[in-house]
């Protein structure tokens, strides 16, 4: 039993004795494959995940809209030509003997055209043009939210696969010393000293398997947790993915900005502020658009209309209708109206209903937001004293183990105290993880929060 | 003034290099502690008389007079000097039977880094920054040293920051009230007992 073997240093330290495990300490080989952060990972992301694929087709699809609605104000060609062939006729207008003759075939040849400018509106196509960018923005902004959101799920799948590996040599070397404890604890009692008995026997038995129930979540836990952050990075399962981090990394450095600051830098930077911004705009300029709906357009256009064969012939009178063979051009001013106040009215109210929607969201995120980056920055103030105090406890136990072992080495203590300092000491350790995986999560989500994806360069350029 | 500059230029390094007595001192201590082969039942003839001779070697680490009386000492006055003195052999062996193989061990999972010694009165101390990646276990462990004629010995060890000397005292001050000085000699014996029953293979 290591524990209860333990030497005066190694014992009051609580290390299990000694394997010869300097190699595993040395640096970790060399690997061609370049080791990501957390950065790393959330770069991929950005570029390879399918949730993004589908923000970005938002994005086109509203770029073809607004096109289109900008299309209002490009010349339109509208026409018809064809060539038929017709049989022969002699004779004219005022003539009595006309010949049809239908053994005779030619060609027909007829062009009608009309070019048309529109010129004005009366304001409905450029309430149109700014409804359909206003909305362009709003996608925009979804895009910009797409990514913070994704940022903060890569950021908390990588955590999650560090805390379960954080966690796990404490839990190993826990199980080691319960297990040796154990088999020490056993061949006492089948010696009969009376030093131990079966009730002594089955807490270390349930504390061996309490441990090893841990062990598993945390195995299972770490494996999970990495599958999903290659989903979220758009990855396939079997891609080879090495994290540079093999622990939590340390707190963060950084000082928390204030409150204030970041809720100032998230009514700047937060892409829903900007969509409420645009979409409002959208709403009311499509409400605009729908009002004015029955308005004219007036344009200038050009015409073009020609009939030409050589079967029949030309009527030079313009008072005669010739349509075989004839040039009609033409240039005109006009208006095109198809008038119908009470549907404008009708479809502008229904519009309304969008500005009042995008209101009611505005009014909701107006304290939501705050509420949110509260949360985030009360979260990481909170883990931020909780580690503190989780550090001391693992101290503090750590140091009851050591002292219960040099008690115990001594012979002046019980190996019970030794075993208690370790359950102690690793309560205070999964303290520890679960706060500082909690500091790390919210610091990710302070970034989110004041509209940002945490990469370094963006943290370099504001407060969070 | 070339011969000064030449001169400077080979002292430099050394001023450089130069390490306090006490960190040079730690240094060799725990390099000793590393030679000691773990005893699991199974060393040879050879092995055990090797380890022996590291042992002597450690024991000019150790103040064991100061080690082995401080801690009795705010009831030393419960003690006859053979009690004392046969108390101070065993606890001493006590030390040198379970320290040092395993610290040994300790030292050689841990990656650790000496810090610059603090001069307290005639007490040098250094700290020690140790971490075992394996067990995820980190600690502080002070090493004070004290000039014992031309050299510095060990008269306490501090685990982060609490003083390893102080607990055993604490320790041995509430069995000596509660069962005498025999009883603390008897603990000690049990203890050493258990030390040198076989071990299980």
């Amino acid at each position: 039993m290591r524990v209860v073997a333990a030497g005066l240093l190694a014992a009051l330290l609580g290390f299990p004795a000694a394997a010869e495990e300097l190699a595993e300490s040395k640096v970790e080989a060399s690997s061609e494959r370049k080791k990501l952060d957390a950065d790393g990972c959330v770069e991929i992301a950005l570029r390879e995940s399918g949730i993004l694929g589908e923000a970005r087709g938002k994005v086109t699809e509203w770029e073809g809209r607004l096109a289109e609605v900008q299309s209002v104000f490009f010349p339109k060609l509208v026409g018809i030509t064809y060539l038929a062939p017709l049989y022969r006729v002699t004779g004219d207008a005022l003539s009595q003997d006309v010949v049809r003759d239908y053994a005779s075939w030619g060609p027909y040849y007829h062009l009608k055209a009309v070019l048309a400018q529109p010129i004005y509106t009366f304001g409905r196509a450029a309430a149109g043009e700014k409804a359909a960018s206003e909305r362009l923005e709003v996608e925009r902004a979804r895009l910009a939210q797409a990514r913070n959101v994704l940022a903060l799920e890569v950021r908390r799948f990588y955590l999650l696969h560090l805390y379960a590996k954080s966690f796990k040599p404490a839990l190993d070397s826990a199980k080691r010393t319960l297990d040796e404890a154990e088999t020490k604890a056993k061949e006492m009692y089948a010696e009969g000293s009376g030093k131990v008995t079966n009730v002594d026997l089955m807490k270390l038995r349930y504390g061996s398997n309490e441990l090893e129930k841990y062990r598993i979540q945390a195995d299972i836990g770490a494996e999970l947790a990495l599958a999903a952050l290659k989903h979220t990075m758009g990855l396939p399962q079997n891609a080879e993915l090495d994290l540079l981090d093999e622990t939590l990394p340390d707190p963060p450095s950084e000082k928390l900005p204030p409150l204030a600051e970041l809720i100032q830098a998230a009514w700047k930077d937060r892409p829903e502020v900007a969509q409420l911004r645009h979409g409002a705009a959208a709403a009311m300029s499509f409400e605009e658009a729908e009002r004015l709906s029955s308005m004219p357009v007036a344009f200038v256009a050009g015409q073009l209309e020609v009939s030409w064969t050589p079967m029949w012939p030309d009527l030079p009178n313009p008072f005669h209708w010739d349509r075989y063979n004839d040039i009609t051009p033409g240039l005109a001013v006009g208006m095109q109206f198809d008038v119908d106040l009470a549907k404008s009215r009708a479809k502008a109210q229904a519009a309304h209903g969008m500005v009042e929607q995008v209101a009611g969201l505005h009014k909701f995120a107006s304290t939501g937001i705050p509420m949110e980056v509260r949360k985030a920055h009360d979260d990481a103030v909170q883990a931020e004293k909780l580690l503190k105090l989780s550090e001391e406890s693992s101290v503090a136990g750590r140091k009851w183990m050591i002292f219960a072992g040099s008690a115990y080495v001594a012979g002046t203590g019980e190996a019970r105290d030794l075993l208690e300092g370790l359950a102690a000491y690793l309560q205070a350790k999964k303290g520890y993880y679960d706060n500082l995986q909690a500091l790390h999560l919210a610091r990710a989500t302070i970034a989110y929060a004041t509209g940002g994806t945490g990469l370094r360069e963006e943290a370099a350029a504001s407060p969070r | 003034m070339i011969r000064r500059i030449l001169f400077f230029a080979t002292l430099v390094p050394h001023l450089a290099i130069a390490k306090h007595p006490a960190v040079e001192r730690s240094e060799g201590f725990i390099a000793s502690l590393l030679k000691v082969k773990p005893d699991d039942g199974k060393l040879s003839a050879a092995d055990k008389a090797a380890n022996e001779k590291v042992f002597t070697q450690l024991d000019g680490y150790f103040d064991f007079d100061r080690l082995t009386a401080e801690p009795i000492s705010p009831r030393a006055d419960k003690f006859t000097p053979a009690e004392k003195a046969e108390f101070q052999k065993k606890f001493r062996e006590l030390i040198r039977l379970v320290a040092y193989p395993d610290s040994g061990g300790f030292f050689r999972r841990a990656k650790y880094t000496l810090a610059d010694p603090k001069e307290e009165g005639e007490v040098v101390t250094v700290q020690l920054d140790a971490k075992v990646v394996k067990d995820d276990l980190e600690t502080k462990v002070d090493l004070h040293w004290k000039k014992m004629g031309d050299v510095l010995k060990l008269v306490d060890v501090s685990f982060d920051g609490d003083s390893l000397v102080k607990d055993y005292t604490n320790q041995f001050v509430r069995i000596i009230d509660k069962e005498g000085a025999k009883g603390l000699i008897a603990k000690v014996d049990k203890r050493r007992a258990e030390l040198d029953a076989p071990k299980a293979k």
